[in-house]
């Protein structure tokens, strides 16, 4: 209790206060928006003068917003399906099985998320177009599988890798199929890195704008993102902020709720692994 | 049931040969032990057996069928592993369960079965608990219950006792015995362990880097090792190896002189018979138990030396003598708490009855 302990303390303070600060301000100050109407918007506050709805009822006024809503949520919950099941098949093979390249696929593997997204677009949207899937849910799940596999394979890899080898071969010896291995043994023990990867791969889905935007066309098929993008106001030179602003914390919430939902089970996925089971 | 037979198994990780040409065969019932130190290949034998290996050259034949590439599943043995690897989400119900699940056994067989193996192995009140919220002790139960529930032709245990506390593992050998009474399984028991052995098996299979150096019931490779590792590595505490000189070799018998000058007779075993004295010369060794040396009070004195130590085991005491002329300590082992005190002289009888000599490490004689 010296003096230098009170320093360090209040150093430690107030660089988790201005990491709270930076993180969170954009998303009070987007809430407080919503809230104001008119003119208000454009004299900065911290606190909210007025509190109307008008901005919330405009969102789903204007558009057909549930429905963008709705695409997204089947998007983001088509590819988080779709990424747990071929990540955790990819994993059981590349983390357990010996082969002669395994090291190559996962490299492989790790190359393909570095490529930025504009390189692929123009072939994706070929591959796309090739299948029938223009302007349909399915080509953005199909699409946002390229962002979400690279970094689920790697993590659940690493995962199946600690695992000992004894528990799989005691699964063996009682009759189990490589199937029900990874289904009633493996994937139960890497449960929170599933959760984990499930959880980035659903943000990853929920924000995705450039392919969303390039595959789709009709508000049929439109998710949040470019639902909010595409949000204008009455005359070409008005930006409707308030409404926005507004469409951004609808979208925000729910992702929040989950996250924080599920937080315990991340943190034990980032730090398990050292416990044997 | 099943009878067990390996025939030629040999197997090598990269160049390093982990199993030179193994050859055992296991009675139908029969409790095997197979002991050997640390890394001389138990393991990559019993997973041979057991199917989660593959050799590079040899056959297993279990219950005469020839199973070597057959999946484990199929050959009906059951293992317990060292590290026990119970499945960590499951309840040891269902640990237990799972392989009958995967069997389709029917929801009330399994049931049965389940309750039947708890109740022999008295965990019946854990059915319902985690392996974590289990003691080292009941988790090794639930790790057998589940071997035991598929009522397997054969058991396999890799040293399923190491991991348990002294006390502990005193008492689960005999459960195991009675557990092996009880279902008259074919086991093959591994442990580096050869107490546990000794009180186990009903043979023994001794193994040293890849190989089998001796199969046979305990006391007889107790009294009748064939090499100078099989009678160094059986037996608490460690036989005692005295260098000694040949003084002459006729007839069978084999005359041979202690440092001190004393010598011991022995018949040579007939298939040594033939081995001439010159080359049975070479590093010529006896062989004797501490508990088979006698403290002489003013009998026959084969040995005499200094008491550098003294260990008081309660039920028996073990005297380390400094010998002149023999270059470790000679260890007697006497019944009961004695007087003898370090620093003292005594004298030492060897009884020639209870004596192996070695040449180059082989046996050629049992006084026994
Ligand atoms: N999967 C493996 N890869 C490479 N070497 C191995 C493997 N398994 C066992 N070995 C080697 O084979 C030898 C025998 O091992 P093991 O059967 O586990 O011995 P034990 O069970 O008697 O201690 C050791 O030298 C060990 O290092
Ligand atoms: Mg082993």
């Amino acid at each position: 209790m010296t003096v230098r302990w009170l320093l360090a303390r209040g150093g430690f303070l107030l660089v988790l206060g201005g990491f709270l600060f930076y993180a969170v301000f954009p998303f009070y100050y987007a809430l407080i928006s919503s809230l104001e109407s008119g003119s208000g918007l454009f004299e900065p506050s911290v606190l909210p003068r007025s509190a109307t709805i008008g901005n919330y009822a405009a969102v789903f006024g204007e558009q057909p917003f549930a429905r963008s809503i709705l695409n997204s949520f089947m998007v983001a919950v088509g590819t988080v399906a779709a990424t747990l099941f071929l990540a955790a098949l990819a994993a059981y093979a590349l983390g357990r099985i010996r082969f002669r390249g395994r090291r190559g696929v996962l490299f492989t593997v790790l190359t393909i998320s570095m490529f930025p997204q504009v390189a692929v677009l123009s072939g994706m949207f070929e591959l796309i177009r090739a299948l029938g899937l223009y302007d349909t849910l399915p080509s953005l799940m199909l699409s946002y599988l390229i962002l979400t596999l690279p970094f689920s394979i790697w993590v659940l890899t690493a995962f199946m890798r600690e695992l000992p080898d004894e528990i799989e071969e005691a699964a063996i010896l009682d009759g189990a199929s490589r199937l029900t291995v990874l289904t009633r043994i493996l994937a139960p023990l890497i449960a929170p890195a599933l959760v984990t990867t499930g959880l980035l791969a659903l943000i990853i889905a929920w924000n995705e704008f450039l392919f969303a935007l390039t595959f789709t066309l009709s508000a049929e098929a439109r998710t949040v993102p470019v639902a909010i993008a595409l949000i204008s106001g009455s005359t070409q030179h008005e930006l409707p902020w308030g409404i926005i602003m507004a469409a951004s914390v609808i979208v925000t919430v729910p992702l929040l709720i989950i996250v924080l939902l599920f937080q315990g089970r991340i943190v034990s996925g980032l730090t398990a692994g050292a416990i044997k089971g | 049931m099943s009878s067990v037979a390996l025939v030629e198994i040999a197997k090598s990780f990269g160049r390093q040969p982990a199993l030179v040409g193994i050859d055992l065969e296991i009675a139908d019932g029969e409790f095997m032990v197979v002991v050997g130190p640390s890394g001389c290949g138990k393991s990559t034998l019993l997973r041979i057996v057991a199917g989660l290996a593959q050799p590079d050259r040899g056959d297993v034949v279990i219950g005469g069928e020839r199973v070597t590439h057959w999946p484990p599943a199929r050959r009906g043995v059951a293992m317990v592993f060292q590290s026990y690897a119970l499945y960590p989400h499951m309840t040891a119900f269902d640990n237990m369960s799972f392989g009958l699940e995967q069997a389709r056994a029917s929801r009330a067989e399994i049931d049965r079965k389940v309750r039947w193996a708890a109740d022999i192995l008295r965990i019946s009140h854990l059915l319902e608990r985690k392996p974590r919220e289990l003691s080292g002790g009941e988790r090794q139960r639930v790790a057998i219950g589940r071997a035991i529930t598929r009522e397997p032709g054969v058991f396999l245990l890799d040293e399923p006792l190491s991991n348990l506390d002294a006390g502990l593992r005193g008492h689960m050998r005999a459960e195991l015995i009675e557990l092996h009474r009880r279902l008259k399984v074919t086991t093959i028991h591994v442990t580096h362990d050869q107490v546990e052995a000794m009180t186990l098996a009903d043979r023994i299979a001794v193994m040293r880097e890849g190989r089998i150096e001796q199969v046979g019931p305990p006391l007889s490779l107790y009294r009748r090792p064939v090499n100078r590792f099989v009678g160094s590595f059986i037996g608490a505490p460690q036989m005692n190896f005295i260098a000694v000189e040949l003084r002459g070799y006729a007839d069978g018998v084999l005359v041979v002189g202690l440092p001190g000058g004393a010598e011991l007779r022995m018949p040579i075993e007939p298939e040594h018979r033939f081995a001439p004295a010159a080359s049975v010369e070479a590093g010529l060794e006896i062989g004797v138990r501490p508990e088979h040396l006698i403290a002489s009070n003013g009998g026959k004195a084969d040995l005499a030396g200094r008491i550098r130590l003294v260990e008081h085991l309660g039920s028996a005491t073990l005297l380390h003598v400094r010998c002149p002329g023999i270059e470790a300590d000679v260890r007697i082992q006497l019944p009961g708490i004695v007087s003898w005190q370090a620093g003292q002289e005594i004298a030492i009888e060897v009884p020639a009855a209870q004596c192996t000599i070695f040449a180059a490490g082989v046996a050629i004689a049992h006084g026994g």
